[in-house]
């Protein structure tokens, strides 16, 4: 399977949203990474036929997706930024109103939500509200209802968010085992979401694609450029100003500094093996 | 389809809240028209409050009733007059002595004349000459059509020869107590509950969505791209048509058992307020004719709602802006029998006027349309159809994306 996203550009009068988008994908998960306004919900909004792109078009598999009509859709999963569903409803029967919503035959439904649920762990809250689900649970549960129609492509809005630690990690392990046979666009600004489980990362900035490529690639990008220093406390504000530094960690008494710079820092730095929050941040903080 | 329909009925619909709502609605509607019948209100004081003091009269009412409903003889009618006559008499010297009396119905002479005229000398005496006062207005405008013929007042003309089409052979075989029947056609409080209760279970069908991100959902799948407006609409329609046959169900069964309702078969002219009402229905049939009547009025309300609900991202604004709907659609429906064409076309706009059926057909009330006499309530009930065509076009548009500006990015087709 092969999506081919060709010059996506969406306008919003005169402001831009998304600029002369391109990108190949395929089976496996991918990263979408973008600051907030970035553009990655109009992106997504694009790839799930909820926006018509301003210019550019879709491919899957070689045929334009308004070609295809709902039967793309069908080929599609998608679970949407802070989703609430509906409080009133048991898990079961949500469900079935997705099920009804996604035209899947009666005859598959119970055996299809069975599946779904044994697939993100949920089934022991087959009848429990969906009011009464914690944070966790219910972001499980859209991604049970994303994957009801056995969707080719998986589309992810900030999955994580609001999560505790726990909980992203059984849903990173849940989307690693779904991206087997299923192409995944996951859309975060948190970098660990994506970081261990992406075949590929997309930087999105203000619109624009500017980095794609495996973590490993990206991190090539800024090789030889991320130090370490000690440095005291009164000196922090001062390494703040002039340098980029991603992280600030207290030690006995003074700090270690994390610094993104092309040249050594200073004398007391030493360089560190770079990761792709570096990489983020040699982006953004330009 | 009819899933999508059961769920969002589901969904919105059969919540607790409303449903509870619904409940306490429904037995307050009940004390209300507990609360009319114990005082007496309504239709100017016809009735007298139902208290200790009258329970004798009323007694002597219903047993007279008993004695006189059904098919109306000469036997009835004598009876009804002689009594009349009798008691006329008695008290023509004028003492209108109260002074407790034998030999009475009601504890003394003054009170039984009081009875027996109003409730029963005058409504017989209308109902045995009803056939001769409507021939004489038939008549009347047999001659109207020839008068304004002569003038080539199409208008006039049309609306005489529809008072010959329409009044002529009317009569009224029996005789029942209709004023029961006038206070239920006149009874709307009912009509402000089921309105309270479409605002509940309205304004949230599209805003939910919104705010529960479930409209991306929606538009993403097959069937929420190409059936859900179509669902939701009909889901609103079977919620609004539940609330009135609940409602009409109850306002029927508490004021059969309050007021003891008989001759649902008589003509509903047989009810002196309708004598110039221009259908020729019976009473039973008449009142389903304002229950559908209503349905349509309620059905386009609902329609304005579900749209106000379709073009916001929170349900306060559509709540706000419905009870203005409700208060502006109100205040115009009251101008139905305006002569005034600017102020009549507002009302006949207003879904709200059909709420008020027994207000249109009390009397023959008409349009001049192209110099044709048209009935009002047919301008209203085709204007209403066309508002509900036009608003449901635009809930399309607008409930297809959850933001003004998106428009749908896919043809919606079936495996195209």
């Amino acid at each position: 399977m092969e999506l081919r996203l060709e010059h996506i550009k969406k306008r919003y009068g005169k402001q831009c949203a998304l600029d002369d988008f391109g990108a190949t994908l395929s089976e496996g998960v991918y990263g979408l990474l973008g600051h907030n306004g970035a553009g990655k919900t109009t992106l997504i909004s694009i790839l799930i036929g909820i926006l018509e792109a301003t210019e550019g078009r879709i491919l899957l598999d070689g045929v334009d997706v308004k070609q295809m009509g709902t039967r793309y859709l069908d080929r599609i999963g998608y679970l949407p930024q802070y989703p609430l569903f509906y409080k009133n409803f048991r898990t079961d029967e949500f469900l079935k109103y997705m099920c009804a919503l996604k035209a899947i035959p009666r005859s598959l439904v119970s055996s299809r939500i069975e599946e779904v649920l044994e697939q993100v762990n949920l089934t022991a809250a087959y009848k429990k509200r969906v009011g009464a689900l914690s944070g966790g649970m219910r972001q499980r549960l859209g991604i049970a209802q994303a994957i009801l129609n056995r969707p080719d492509i998986l589309v992810l809005d900030e999955p994580t968010a609001g999560l505790d630690p726990g909980e992203r990690i059984r849903f990173r392990n849940i989307i690693s085992r779904l991206s087997k046979d299923k192409l995944v666009l996951l859309a975060t600004h948190i970098v660990p979401d994506v970081e261990h489980i992406a075949k590929e990362i997309l930087i999105l900035n203000k619109g624009r694609l500017v980095m794609q490529g495996s973590p490993e690639q990206l991190e090539k990008q800024v090789e030889g450029k991320v130090w370490d220093v000690i440095v005291a406390e009164d000196e922090i504000e001062e390494w703040v100003e002039s340098y980029q530094v991603r992280n600030v960690k207290r030690l006995d008494g003074e700090f270690l500094l994390r610094i993104v710079s092309d040249e050594a820092p200073s004398g007391r730095s030493h360089q560190v093996r770079p990761s792709l929050e570096d990489v983020f941040l040699s982006i953004f903080e330009k | 389809m009819l899933r999508l329909v059961y769920y969002e009925i589901r969904k919105n619909y059969l919540r607790s809240y409303v449903l509870a709502a619904i409940l306490l609605f429904l037995v307050l509607n009940a004390c209300m028209i507990y609360r009319g019948y114990v005082s007496g209100d309504g239709l100017m004081g016809y009735f007298m409050p139902h208290t200790r003091d009258t329970k004798v009269e009323w007694d002597f009412y219903h047993r007279m009733h008993r004695q006189l409903d059904g098919p109306l003889t000469a036997d009835k009618a004598r009876y009804v007059s002689d009594e009349y006559e009798r008691l006329s008499a008695l008290t023509a010297d004028g003492t209108y002595n109260e002074q407790g009396q034998t030999d009475t119905y009601t504890g003394h002479i003054w009170n039984d004349y009081v009875m027996i005229t109003k409730y029963f000398y005058e409504p017989m005496k209308y109902a045995a000459s009803y056939e001769k006062e409507i021939e004489q207005v038939v008549v009347k405008a047999k001659d109207n059509v020839s008068f304004y013929q002569n003038y080539n007042n199409s208008y006039e003309q049309a609306k005489n020869k529809y008072i010959q089409d329409h009044y002529s052979g009317r009569k009224i075989p029996v005789f029942y107590d209709g004023k029961p029947w006038e206070l239920l056609f006149n009874y709307r409080f009912s009509d402000l509950l089921i309105l309270l209760l479409m605002l509940l279970g309205l304004v949230p069908i599209y805003a939910h969505e919104k705010e529960t991100k479930m409209d991306d959902l929606m538009m993403s799948s097959r069937r929420g791209k190409g059936n859900m407006g179509l669902a939701k609409v009909l889901s609103a329609f079977i919620y609004i048509a539940c609330l009135l046959l609940m409602f009409s169900g109850v306002n029927l069964a508490t004021f059969a058992a309050l007021y003891r309702l008989s001759g649902a078969g008589m003509p509903v002219y047989a009810i002196e307020a309708y004598q110039y009402t221009p259908v020729s229905l019976s009473v039973g049939g008449f009142y389903i004719l304002l229950i559908l009547l209503k349905m349509i009025g309620l059905a386009v309300a609902g329609l304005g709602l579900c749209l106000l609900s379709a073009l916001f991202q929170r349900v306060i604004y559509p709540y706000l802006l419905g009870v203005l709907l409700f208060i502006s659609g109100l205040y115009a429906s009251g101008y139905l029998a305006s002569v005034e064409a600017g102020y009549m076309v507002w009302a006949l706009v207003s879904p709200f006027s059909l709420l008020k059926g027994h207000e249109l057909l009390i009397d023959l009330l008409g349009v001049n349309i192209g110099y044709t006499f048209v009935l009002r309530l047919t301008v209203c009930v085709i204007l209403q159809l066309i508002i509900s065509i036009v608003l449901y076009g635009v809930i399309r548009l607008f409930s297809t994306s959850s933001r003004f500006s998106r428009s749908t990015g896919f043809a919606v087709k079936e495996g195209a």
